[in-house]
């Protein structure tokens, strides 16, 4: 099996440590960017709208790639859902 | 027994525990980072459509079967797929999984955010893992 690349090694780092940034800070950013979407990379929101198309458009005018970017949904009412 | 940090977040309205991997080129699906909620309730290892974010999914993909899990779901194979998952020595670990793509069924969902990727039994079994409070661990037989 072929190694990851340092380069890939470097993408999973950063996706991991920017999911740790979103969970950590999630009150913070629920205060700020309630019901949206919002990316993150390098523990920063570099994107934020408030639909997933609009974010995407935004990225990607912005050159950021969503296949290895944070992006999760801010609510500012939280329903619990069981499954 | 090797051990992989869980992230404990925010999702559904609920603190779940998430796993984040990396797919390495595996079928139609490029290098992809994924944060999944792991799920013993799931026979599933897949990664939602909104995870996939804008990739078109093939539509010769192969659909083994719908579920409701949430709401009803198609699921598609993508085949067996190499996944790397980090250890608790910072050691990049593949693991082989059957990976799927779920796609809602219905044109409307109601899940803010949409549906959440999740790690499900197929994947821990086969591997012989148990989800801790802070780690999946890789039991010894």
């Amino acid at each position: 099996m072929k190694l990851l690349t340092q380069g890939e090694m470097r993408v999973f780092d950063q996706f991991d440590s920017d999911v740790r940034f979103f969970s950590r800070n999630y009150n913070k950013l629920k205060k700020k960017y309630r019901d949206m979407f919002i990316a993150i990379k390098n523990k920063r929101v570099v994107a934020s709208a408030k639909t997933e198309k609009e974010l995407l458009k935004e990225m990607k005018e912005k050159g950021l790639d969503p296949a290895v970017t944070v992006v999760e949904f801010v609510p500012s009412k939280e329903e619990l859902i069981l499954f | 027994m090797r051990k992989f940090p869980i992230i404990k977040m925010r999702k559904l309205g609920a603190e779940r525990r998430v796993l984040t991997f990396l797919v390495r080129s595996c079928g139609f699906i490029k290098l992809r980072a994924i944060s999944a909620i792991v799920d013993t309730g799931s026979p599933f290892t897949f990664i939602s459509q909104s995870d996939l974010r804008g990739l078109r999914i093939p539509k010769n993909l192969p659909m083994v079967r719908q579920i409701n899990l949430l709401i009803p779901l198609k699921i598609y194979s993508v085949g067996e797929c190499e996944i790397w998952l980090k250890d608790e020595n910072s050691k990049y670990v593949p693991f082989k999984t059957n990976l799927h793509i779920a796609v809602p069924a219905i044109q409307k969902i109601m899940i803010p955010g949409g549906m959440p990727s999740i790690v499900g039994t197929d994947f821990l079994d086969r591997y012989n893992m148990a989800v801790g409070k802070k780690y999946l661990l890789e039991l010894n037989e």
